[in-house]
Formats: structure tokens, sequence, C-alpha cells
């Protein structure tokens, strides 16, 4: 009855040259990928890099078969690939690992690559152990450290992604193309993933993978591509031509960056505006629950939270914030307690908030502009409204903070992650601002909106407000921050003055004592 | 059938046309099937609804509670809550209306009027609100509970009629209260009266003014389409669901008192049977806004006009008119339900959290967050 499987352990891997000649992508009217000719040969890592929306995404879901070009070609070694098929695509060894994760959450890791194995038996029946075994091989393989019955939902991000990597590996395939697997790693994971990458090119594997910081791309890459506006302007080049200026300018073109600079020091004598004492909170069963946390942030202060994620951040922000409780401990905006308060009147008291996912908990995708924009009314709790008047306020912040719209009328969904992000700032950050909680405020992210974010909550802590900033980015935190908690297991480990240094930050996210 | 009408601003508005549209042409197709004059049923559809001004009245009489319950239901879709209990709390607001319409029937009608329809609405909303605290407390789904509100108060009505305001003098047929006084009655027994149209007058301009120049129209909206969000805006998306579950009961408990003290006068076990569920389907063809969900009423009590009108002149079995009505529901059900539903599942996730219920915080990112 059960199907005997080969053991898969894929000793040596072998690669294929992957090319694109001429891919042109439309999605409607909107030209995603324009003529784009790029050939990655075996045995190397290959970073493509570019700005948000520049077709990095799109290129890798039309080399794996989930995009149908609408001009051009893929080819695996000397396989023409059809177009938009993805089971031709992985039957010809081109495996996707996706940006967010697609695995089930109640499977355990053994079911899911149950799930995606492309073998099938005659009649699909399978036993647990045998499951348990392959799965083992597999991981092994791969060189992820998880058990075969360790169920998904409960995975740390890190692991997920060595999973998915496994569970790409599994089908042995020549090409393997990863969509930006470092935005959600901590900088500690991130060395084991380049590590794993740089084996399987060495293995002979063709690796493609899509990068966002030039730092990544200069500790793992052979050579880099980058894609703007659609359109390949650099061709995939070694690495050992390159130097980061070059790549920028590639990147974001001729538009100058705007550098954040470092914030001055806030007066030793500025008044407490955000204190939290021994807090105790738990957001929900995927993040630790925040414990003892005590942190005070003066006017004009940026205090960055580091951690990895799961460590109690969200339920820090989240108690902070006010939609979850405060278990013990106390929580006090402006010298006045708001532990028990709702969120309303917290907002009232000044706090602002940059939230964790912008498209759930920042904005309501299927809103039009003006109304996410007047969700907010800061205390105000006027019953009656005048929509003209509230149009036109969001259209001079929207103004204000450069996002690029045609109508407040339209639907805030139809707005790159960019311009969504910038939307939250221009509600977030007005007048009455005394307090600003800003999760992940650039994640995913490119360049330039990235340093426009940045610069936002610098110029709000010169304004006088009280930032808290909760980051896995540590770069972007050394850069802003005075000083800089670290999270491990819902409590603070430990507390960095400037100036920064990564190494005991990461030691300290990680639990490596010493730091 | 979206490829077909895109997905813009004007199909949006055309989309229940042709819905409505094609749902007719079906019917009428299967009418002309089984033999039957198809001229003639157009016809006579045509003139039962507008074609003399009995016609008109016919089709006021049926829009008119049909307006009032799905201006109530609209505004519970928009919060994201699919409240279907309306038929049910359009009874619980009748048998309210009534029995203070007949416990005070020797008091004055300025008095006793206002205060029975008052009592209607209250009790409209308190049925309503069972399912929402239900909903909001203890994250019941709002579908069911309301639906099953419906069955409690179909034999609610039931033990009135032939218990507590059985009629005393009736040949004892059918179940029926005693009748209302005449000076009580808001219309004689054509449902149609200036008192009657300028209630739905005054409550189409209500909810066209809750709607776009209230902040709590706007907080509806938002919690409709992301309760998450509204959650961290510092909107309460419970007590906005809370909100609007009353209202949607207000309104159904208004039209039940409206029933009665218009063209009914007493009531009957099971009337109107399908009122509820016909305003469910006005506000969704509508699409939820109020000057639409006027039109649409109309276009449904003319519906309802025409369909009491047909046997008498052809031979059209009541039957086949029903058939009429549900292929429109069907038609309505499948192109709106996929969007409430939407709604409903962002909502579940967001409950999932607040609630004490176990946490399921990466299917929420899943279910809204793939916008890469």
């Amino acid at each position: 009855m059960i199907p005997r499987r080969s053991p898969i352990r894929p000793a040596t891997r072998d690669g294929a040259t992957l090319t694109c000649a001429g891919v042109s992508v439309d999605f409607g009217g909107f030209r995603a990928l324009s003529d784009v000719t790029a050939t990655f040969p075996a045995g190397q890592v290959h970073a493509v890099v570019g700005q948000n929306g520049a077709g990095k995404t799109t290129l890798s879901r039309v080399m794996a078969g989930l995009v149908t070009p609408a001009a051009g070609t893929v080819q695996v070694g000397d396989r023409l690939l059809p177009g938009g098929n993805v089971s031709e695509a992985r039957r010809n060894g081109v495996e996707l690992v996706h940006q967010h994760f697609a695995l089930p959450p109640d499977f355990t890791v053994a079911e899911c690559f149950e799930l995606f194995n492309g073998e099938q038996g005659t009649v699909g029946a399978f036993s647990r152990a045998g499951l348990t075994r392959r799965a083992a091989d597999l991981l092994a393989g791969a060189g992820a450290e998880v058990a075969p019955d360790a169920v998904i939902g409960r995975l740390p991000v890190e692991t997920l992604q060595a999973v998915e990597i496994a569970r790409a590996l599994a089908s042995c395939p020549k090409v393997l193309i990863l969509d930006e697997p470092t935005a959600v790693l901590p900088p500690p994971a991130m060395r084991g993933l380049f590590d794993r990458l740089r084996r399987l090119a060495a293995d002979g594997m063709c690796v493609i993978v899509v990068l966002h910081k030039m730092r990544e791309v200069f500790g793992v890459a052979d050579t880099a591509c980058a894609l703007r506006a659609g359109r390949l302007v650099l061709e995939p080049t070694p690495i050992g031509e390159l130097d980061p200026a070059t790549l920028s300018r590639a990147v974001v073109g001729d538009v100058t960056v705007e550098a954040a600079g470092t914030t001055p020091e806030p007066a030793t004598s500025a008044p407490v505006e955000l204190e939290v004492r021994e807090l105790g909170a738990r957001s929900g069963a995927h993040d630790a629950s925040a414990a003892d946390v005590s942190l005070r942030i003066r006017q004009g202060e940026i205090v960055g939270v580091a951690g990895v994620e799961g460590n109690g951040q969200r339920s820090l922000v989240e108690a902070i914030v006010g939609v979850t409780g405060v278990r013990s401990g106390s929580i006090a905006i402006g010298g006045t307690d708001v532990s028990a308060a709702p969120v309303r009147e917290r907002r009232a008291r000044g706090l602002r908030v940059i939230p964790f996912e912008r498209n759930v908990e920042g904005v309501s995708l299927s809103s039009a502009l003006w109304e996410n924009h007047a969700a907010m009314d800061g205390g105000r709790g006027a019953f009656l409204i005048t929509p003209q008047a509230l149009k036109r306020r969001c259209q001079e912040a929207l103004r204000r903070w450069k996002v690029s719209y045609r109508s407040v009328d339209q639907q805030t969904g139809n707005l790159s992650g960019g311009n969504v992000q910038k939307t939250i700032l221009a509600r977030e950050i007005t007048d009455g601002l005394r307090v600003l909680v800003a999760a992940h405020p650039t994640r995913g992210l490119d360049i330039a909106a990235a340093s426009d974010v940045r610069g936002a909550l610098v110029r709000a802590a010169e304004a006088g407000a009280a930032v808290l900033v909760v980051s896995a980015d540590l770069e972007e935190m050394f850069e802003v921050c005075h000083r800089v908690l670290v999270m491990l297991g819902g409590r603070v480990v430990a507390t960095f003055e400037r100036p920064f240094d990564a190494e005991p930050v990461g030691a300290a996210m990680v639990g490596g004592g010493g730091g | 059938m979206r490829r077909l009408l895109g997905d813009g601003r004007v199909a949006e508005a055309v989309r229940p046309i042709v819905v409505v549209a094609l749902s007719l042409l079906l019917a009428v197709g299967v009418f002309g099937l089984s033999g039957y004059p198809v001229a003639g049923i157009v016809g006579g559809a045509v003139e039962g609804s507008v074609g003399s001004a009995a016609a008109w009245t016919q089709t006021l009489r049926w829009a008119i509670p049909l307006l009032i319950i799905a201006l109530g239901v609209g505004i519970t879709f928009q919060a994201g809550y699919f409240n279907v209990g309306a038929q049910g709390q359009m009874y619980a607001g009748a048998i309210g209306a009534l029995a203070v319409g007949l416990a005070l029937r020797d008091g004055p009608a300025i008095v006793v009027v206002p205060l029975a329809l008052a009592t209607g609405v209250a009790l409209g909303a308190l049925w309503a609100l069972v399912p929402g605290v239900l909903r909001t407390r203890l994250g019941a789904d709002e579908v069911v509970t309301s639906l099953m509100m419906n069955f409690i108060a179909v034999l609610l009505l039931e033990w009135i009629c032939v218990g507590p305001l059985k009629n005393q003098d009736g040949s004892g047929q059918a179940a029926t209260t005693d009748m209302l006084p005449a000076a009580f009655r808001i219309s004689d027994g054509s449902g149609v009266s200036p008192l009657m149209l300028g209630i739905c007058a005054v409550l189409v301009i209500a909810a066209v003014a809750l709607r776009s120049r209230t902040r709590m129209g706007l907080e509806i909206r938002i919690v409709g389409r992301n309760p998450v969000m509204a959650e961290w805006m510092g909107i309460r998306s419970s007590r906005v669901g809370l909100l609007v579950f009353g209202l949607g009961g207000a309104t159904a408990g208004l039209a039940g008192a409206v029933e009665v003290f218009g063209p009914l006068g007493s009531l009957r076990a099971g009337f109107s049977p399908q009122m509820g569920f016909m305003a469910v389907i006005v506000a969704l063809v509508a699409a939820l806004g109020p000057v639409r969900t006027l039109v649409a009423a109309l276009f449904f009590g003319a519906l309802r006009a025409a369909t009491l009108y047909l046997p008498v002149v052809n031979d059209l079995p009541l039957a086949g008119l029903d058939m009429l009505n549900g292929m429109v529901a069907l038609w309505i059900t499948v192109s709106a339900v996929p969007v409430i539903l939407a709604r409903r599942a962002a909502r579940r996730t967001q409950g999932a959290a607040t609630v004490a219920a176990p946490v399921e915080k990466p299917v929420e990112k899943e279910a809204v967050g793939e916008h890469g």
C-alpha cells in the first residue's frame, strides 16, 4: 500500500544556468517588467537588487513559473520553460522560496514536506514514520536544525525559513530562487542563511536571491544585477567589479537619498514623556510575554528596542498602545498613568503609532485615503464631520509627506508599500504628538522611502516627541537611536548607549552572554 | 462576471441592475418554456406594479417596510456584521407595538401611537442585541444566532395570537389578535399614508447623514473594512458592533410596528414571512447605500405588487412568482456574499485575537496582509 520512496539525501547537487530572454510582464496596464535579458550561470550566488516595485519579485515569479510573461522566455540549462506553469518549472528544477512563507500553520514540518511532494505514489497514502524519516533526511541535508514533528505555526521565523529552504531543496532543484529572504531575519540568522546559500552554490547549484541591502549583497553574492522600474539597469556583474556606490546608483538612479544624519542628544533635563514601569503584558500566542519591562523616554529622545522577533516586542508595543491589557506594572504618558485607559484616551494624550503590519493594523486597504486619514480624530471626538474638510486636511497632509496618489477618494490598497507607510506617518505625526511608537517603520520599504521614514522619526524627536522604535534592522537603529534596548524572552536584557557596536548587540539578541 | 463588468465605480452601480435584469429574464424565460404567455406576464407585471394609481399604492405599501428594514440592515452590514435576523426583529417590534396599543386602547392616539412605535423600536433593538452581545462578547457567529432568534420570534408571535392577545370574537379559524382601535391606525388597509411616507423620508435622510456626516458613520465603515486597524486607532469594534446591531434591530422593530399600526391593524401568526429576508436582499442589491436602498426597495416593492397581481390576470401559480423572487435573491447572494464573507473573515481573526479564544496571529497576517 505504502509507496516506497528512495531516501533523498542529495550528496552532490547539480545546477543549471538560468537564462531570461526579453522577459516582459504586464499587470493590467502596468508594465512590471520590460525586456529583461539576463543569464545566471550555475554554481554561483546571484543577487537581484532594486527598490520596491522595481520588479524583483515579479522577475523571480516569472522564473518560477508563477507569472506568465507577456513576452520573452525563461530557459533552464537547454530546456525552454513554458511560461506561467509552476509544475513544469519545478519539474525542470526551479524552486522558489517566497518572501511571505506559505506553509500551513497547523501542519507539522514533515506533513508540509509531503504536501509539496511532487512524486506522488499511486494511492497518495503515507505512513507517519516514513514521513518523519524522510523529513529528517531533508532537514539534515539542508542543514536545518528542527524536529520533523514541530508544528509550523510555533516555529520562529528564521527556522521557518530554513524549513522552506529544505522544502525547496527536497526536489533537488537546479535553480533555487529566494525572494527577499533577509527581510524577516535577525542579523545572526542572516549569517547562517548566507553560509547555507554559499554551500549550495559551491555544490554547483544556481542560487538567485533577491536582496535589499548593499551589505548583504557584498556579503553573499558572486554577481549582482539591478532592476529599476521594471528594467534591468545592471546586468549580472561579478561582485569584484562592483562597489557599493555604483550598485546604489544603479538601484536608486539619480535621486539623491536624504540622509537622516545623527540626532542631537536631548537635554538631560527634558521631561520624561513615556514611562513604562515593570510592565507585564501578553499579546498572543506568537510573542513572548513582556515581563518586568521598564523604560523611560524623554522629550526629544529616540530609544530603540532590538531583538529577534517574538521576544516580547509586540507585547510591549500593544500594551503601550492599549490594544493589549496591562497585567502588571504601569504605563504613563506625559506623567499621567494610562495603564487602564482605552486606546482613544491614550491617543488624546499624544500617543501616536506606526504599527507592525501597516496593511493590517495601520490602514484599511479597502477604505479611501481620506477615511484612513480621518480615522484618527486625536481625541476631539466630534459627532458631526464634514467630509470636504476632512478630505482637504488629508490632501494637505499627503502633499506635505510627498505621497504619490491620484485622489483622496482612491482606495488605499492601490498605493505602494512605501506610500502606504507615508500615509500612516502623515496621519500620526501631527501637532499633538508627544509619544511616537514606531514598530518596524521601514520594513519592506525601498532605500529612498526608508530614508524618508527615518528622517521623519528624527524630525519628530527634534520637535520634542519621545520616540520608541522597534526594529529588526540594527543599522537603522544605530543611525537614529540614542539608546538601544535588547529584548530577549520578554525581558530587557541589555541597554546600549552611543556609539553602538553591532557585535555585543547581536550577541545580546541571541542570548550570547558577555555582551 | 467580474471580468465582464470590471471593478470600477460604474461597474459597482451597474452590477445590481444587471443581476436583477438577468434574473427577470431567466424567470420570464422559464415561464415561457412552461407555456405561459410571456407578453401577458410582462404586461401584467407592469400593470400590477406601476400601471395605475392602485398599482402604485400596492408598490409603495410593500416598499415601505422593505425600505425601513433594509436601511438598518445596510448599516449592520457596513460594519461587517451579517445580521439576518430582521424577520424576527420585525415580529418582536410588531408584537411590542400591538401589545402597547391594545393595553392602552382607551388612551389618546397622540400619546399611545408614538409610545407603541417606540416600544416596537426598543423591542426590535433588544431582539437584535441578543445576537449582538453573543457576537461581540463571546464570539458566537451572528448568522446562526440571529437566524435562530427568527424562529423564536415566529413561535412567540404564534403564541401571542392564540394566547394573550387572541382575538376574542373571531371565528377561531386563523390565529389572529384583536384589532387596534381605528383611531390608532396610521394608514388604512392600503398601507400607504403621508405619515408613513414621512417616516420613510426621515429615515432615508437620517441614514444618509449617518453615513456621510457623522464620525459614527465613518467609524462603522472602518470597523467593517478593517476591525484590527480600528482597534489600533482607538475605535472599539465591539462597541460599534453593538451599536449597529441595535440600529438594525430598531429599524426592523419600527417596520413591524408600522405594519401593525398601518395596513394590518392586527397580527396574524406568520404574517409577511418573507419581509425580513427580502429586506436583506434589498440592502445587498443597493450595496448598502441609503439612496440606492430607496430605489431598490421601490423595485422590490413593485415586484411584490406584481407578484400579487399576476395570478389575478393570468393563471400563473403563486409558486412561479416565488421562483422569480428566489432567482433575484440567488443572483444577488452569489454576487454580494463573498464581499461580506471576506469582511467576516477579517473580523473573525480579530475576534480571536481579542476574545480569550486561542490566538491565530499568522492566519490573520496571511488573510489580510498579502500585499507584497
